[in-house]
């Protein structure tokens, strides 16, 4: 059985692909059969694995069923992680999946299709709070959503759980942890303290805000492949290892 | 989850980096990574029996495998058995399974000794796109044996979704005329690389005779051939590689007696004689220790055969029996590179292949005329004392029987490429189907009588082992009836109107030469 981790906040540049990209590094680094799934339009991911998208793939043909996404996986540069590149396409997404019947599960399936055979599936997810999100939230087992310890950051997760518990999602797969933190802050400080009293489920790893994380783009390999020494890293693996004992 | 069947490979006369990047022009970067070297060796019996069959037997550290000799790497079946020393290795040194069955298949009764060492050293390149992306996966092998490059290969492949890229790589490459070469043998290759190319001389293998030859010339070169075979046996029997070197050995002298005393008159008759004695010589000090060793191979048949309660009898014999193999080989080993022995047979060798020497009776005769003569004659005879057995006939004739078509058989193989094929296999089946129960009936009586000599010269026998060797020689004695009760039958097999058809048959064309 493959687990799936959705990497997912609805708020931009909180360091949800450096996560993605290097979760999957971890996990495919353990022997792991991993695949990264690059939803996100912008294809950051794909980007960092100096992967380009196939010309074929469109997200037409995912919602539609009828392409055949495993001929789109690339394998990357690194033993047991695969990638799904994004496509510019996928901006259209959720006009495309309200044109099709029971529109919030066609991901399950699409995943389902793409993911056989990997023993994980990380999803790198566009920061919405769509059709798209709600297929997600349906299909992860797992949301591990990054949180920058500011009070922005805190109200968009507040949001979230609420939109959980209105929708009926599942509140459990919810698996905040604090993202870009700058302990010298005592802005963060204050609301790391804050969040660990009032959400239990906050994951213990923290990852820091570091330059050698900015740095994945000029390298274009996630920092565990080429800095694997650096406190971000480190980072990075206890994350992954405590999302593995979940 | 790579494209497996996408892979390619190429066997390189020559490679380099420079070739490769020059090959594949300035779209693509490549990166040498990871180098890895290992060391493995390859084993085989002394007639080579794994590469005559296109496999190779391979030593990597402690374990043992089987692949195809192409490159000792394809289709392999491993043991879990760990050797740790370097000497012979037999099927029974391994444990039951698959591994030990296809051993034993192909070794039976020899030992494989190790024939060459190989360094196998294996670079790895990545090959980018311009995005520098890695689309493919090479791997530059190349096998090394005492400083000589066996092989070179080149072995692509690409990841996943870039097989399209990859094929690109792939006629670039392909284009290269230094990356192509013959397709060679990596096993035989190797073995010709340390000089062990040609597998020995087999004393099973057929001489190839003209029918216009004459006697002496023919007797002589088969004669040789059999000094060839004896000698190269030689130093595995004194390094005690396996107990097949004793037995080819002795073959070997064997067939050399038989065609000087069966063809006579192709030297004078004092250099006969002295031939087939000094031959007889050799042969006669390792009688004993053939003995032991048909004895101790067939230890388990033997236990086997007695109730559960008296095996455990037997292990006194057999402990006493390899004690005295011990010394025996140690005796044969002496003899055999004493420089008596040595100087003897080199003169012999050396008067077997003197141009000039004095002649016999029949020396300038066609050998053709002599051998159809001298088979008629013993055939003629097989049948004269076959007939005459009845089930009262005394022992001491049917082994009169047994020698003379002992005699018929080393006749017509030794000279069978004087005859045609297909006739011939089908005569010497039936013959050997006669000679079986005629060799059984003599093993078994020579064996009751080694255990009754046994029982009678050993001390301090207990009475479980005397009991045991005595349950062994009652069974003996049984098996030597039964075979004797299909000695009339197995003839009747063997001379029936049909066999008489097809020796005339064998003899057709020949009668004209013989007038």
């Amino acid at each position: 059985m493959s687990r799936i981790l959705a990497c997912y906040s609805s708020k931009g540049g909180v360091g949800k692909t450096s996560t993605s990209v290097n979760l999957a590094y971890a996990s495919a680094a353990t022997g792991k059969r991993t695949l990264l799934i690059d939803l996100d339009q912008q294809g950051a991911s794909t980007f960092y694995f100096r992967v380009r998208a196939p010309k074929k793939h469109r997200a037409k043909a995912l919602v539609s069923g009828k392409g055949k996404i495993r001929n789109a996986i690339r394998e990357t540069d690194f033993e047991n992680l695969h990638i799904l590149p994004a496509h510019q396409s996928y901006r259209n997404f959720d006009t495309l999946l309200e044109g099709i019947k029971c529109p919030q599960s066609r991901l399950a399936e699409f995943v389902d299709e793409a993911g056989n055979g990997y023993q994980r599936i990380i999803l790198d997810c566009p920061p919405t709070l769509s059709l798209v999100a709600e297929n997600i939230f349906l299909v992860a087992d797992h949301i591990l959503v990054p949180v920058v310890p500011t009070t922005l950051s805190e109200r968009t997760y507040k949001q979230l759980k609420s939109f959980f518990g209105k929708f009926d999602f599942k509140q459990k797969k919810l698996r905040p942890f604090f993202s870009m933190v700058e302990r010298r802050k005592r802005m963060h400080l204050q609301t790391i303290t804050q969040m660990r009293a009032d959400e239990t489920r906050m994951l213990l790893s923290e990852i820091p805000y570091s330059a050698q994380i900015e740095a994945m783009g000029t390298h274009r390999e996630p920092v565990l492949s080429f800095a694997p020494n650096h406190p971000s890293s480190a980072a990075y693996c206890k994350l992954w290892e405590e999302i593995e004992s979940l | 989850m790579s494209e497996n069947d996408s892979e390619h490979r190429w066997q390189c006369a020559r490679f380099d980096e420079a070739l490769l990047s020059n090959a594949l022009g300035d779209a693509y970067q490549i990166e040498a990574v990871s180098k890895k070297s290992s060391k493995l060796e390859v084993y085989d019996s002394f007639e080579q029996c794994f590469i005559k069959n296109g496999l190779a037997l391979i030593r990597t550290a402690s374990h043992f495998h089987i692949a195809d000799a192409d490159d000792l790497i394809s289709n392999p079946i491993h043991s879990d058995t760990r050797i740790r020393h370097q000497q012979p290795v037999s099927h029974w040194d391994f444990e039951a399974g698959a591994f030990q069955r296809v051993l034993r298949s192909h070794l039976k009764l020899r030992a494989a000794v190790k024939l060459a060492t190989v360094t196998v050293n294996d670079q790895e390149y990545c090959i980018r796109n311009r995005d520098g992306k890695t689309i493919l996966r090479l791997w530059q092998q190349s096998v090394d044996t005492e400083g000589q490059i066996a092989m070179l290969t080149l072995k692509a492949a690409p990841l996943l979704g870039y097989a399209k890229e990859a094929d690109q790589i792939a006629s670039l490459i392909s284009k290269k005329p230094e990356f192509s070469c013959d397709h060679i043998s990596l096993a035989s290759h190797v073995l010709s690389l340390v000089g062990k190319a040609e597998a020995p001389l087999s004393p099973k293998g057929t001489i190839r005779i003209q029918s216009n030859d004459t006697v002496t010339d023919s007797v002589t070169k088969i004669a040789k051939l059999m000094v060839v075979v004896a000698r190269q046996s030689e130093q595995g029997i004194i390094e005690d590689i396996d107990t097949e070197f004793l037995h080819d050995y002795r073959v070997g002298i064997r067939k050399l007696r038989s065609v000087i005393a069966l063809v006579k008159g192709a030297y004078s008759k004092e250099d006969t004689k002295r031939l087939k004695d000094t031959f007889g010589d050799y042969a006669r000090t390792t009688n004993r220790l053939r003995d032991l060793d048909v004895y101790l191979l067939n230890e388990a048949e033997y236990r086997a055969q007695l109730p559960n309660e008296l095996q455990p009898g037997l292990d006194r014999m057999f402990g006493d029996f390899r004690a005295e193999r011990r010394r025996v080989q140690n005796k044969v080993r002496r003899d055999i590179q004493s420089t008596e022995y040595m100087k003897s047979m080199a003169q012999q060798f050396k008067w077997l292949g003197r141009s000039k020497r004095p002649k016999g009776a029949r020396s300038d005769m066609l050998i053709a005329t002599v051998v159809v003569k001298e088979i008629r004659k013993h055939h003629k005879l097989v049948r004269t004392l076959g007939i005459a057995i009845t089930d009262a006939t005394p022992d001491t004739e049917v082994h009169e029987l047994r020698i003379e078509c002992k005699k018929l058989r080393y006749l017509l193989e030794l000279f069978a490429s004087l005859f045609p094929a297909q006739e011939m296999r089908r005569i010497l089946r039936r013959l050997r189907g006669l000679q079986n129960v005629l060799g059984d009936f003599n093993d078994y009586s020579v064996q009751r009588e080694t255990m009754l000599e046994y029982l009678d010269k050993s001390q301090d026998l207990d009475k479980y082992s005397a009991a045991a060797v005595g349950g062994l020689i009652s069974i003996l004695h049984d098996k030597q009836l039964d075979a004797r009760d299909h000695v009339t039958e197995k003839f009747k097999e063997f001379s029936d109107g049909k066999m008489r058809q097809r020796f005339n048959t064998l003899f057709e064309g020949m009668e004209n030469l013989s007038k």
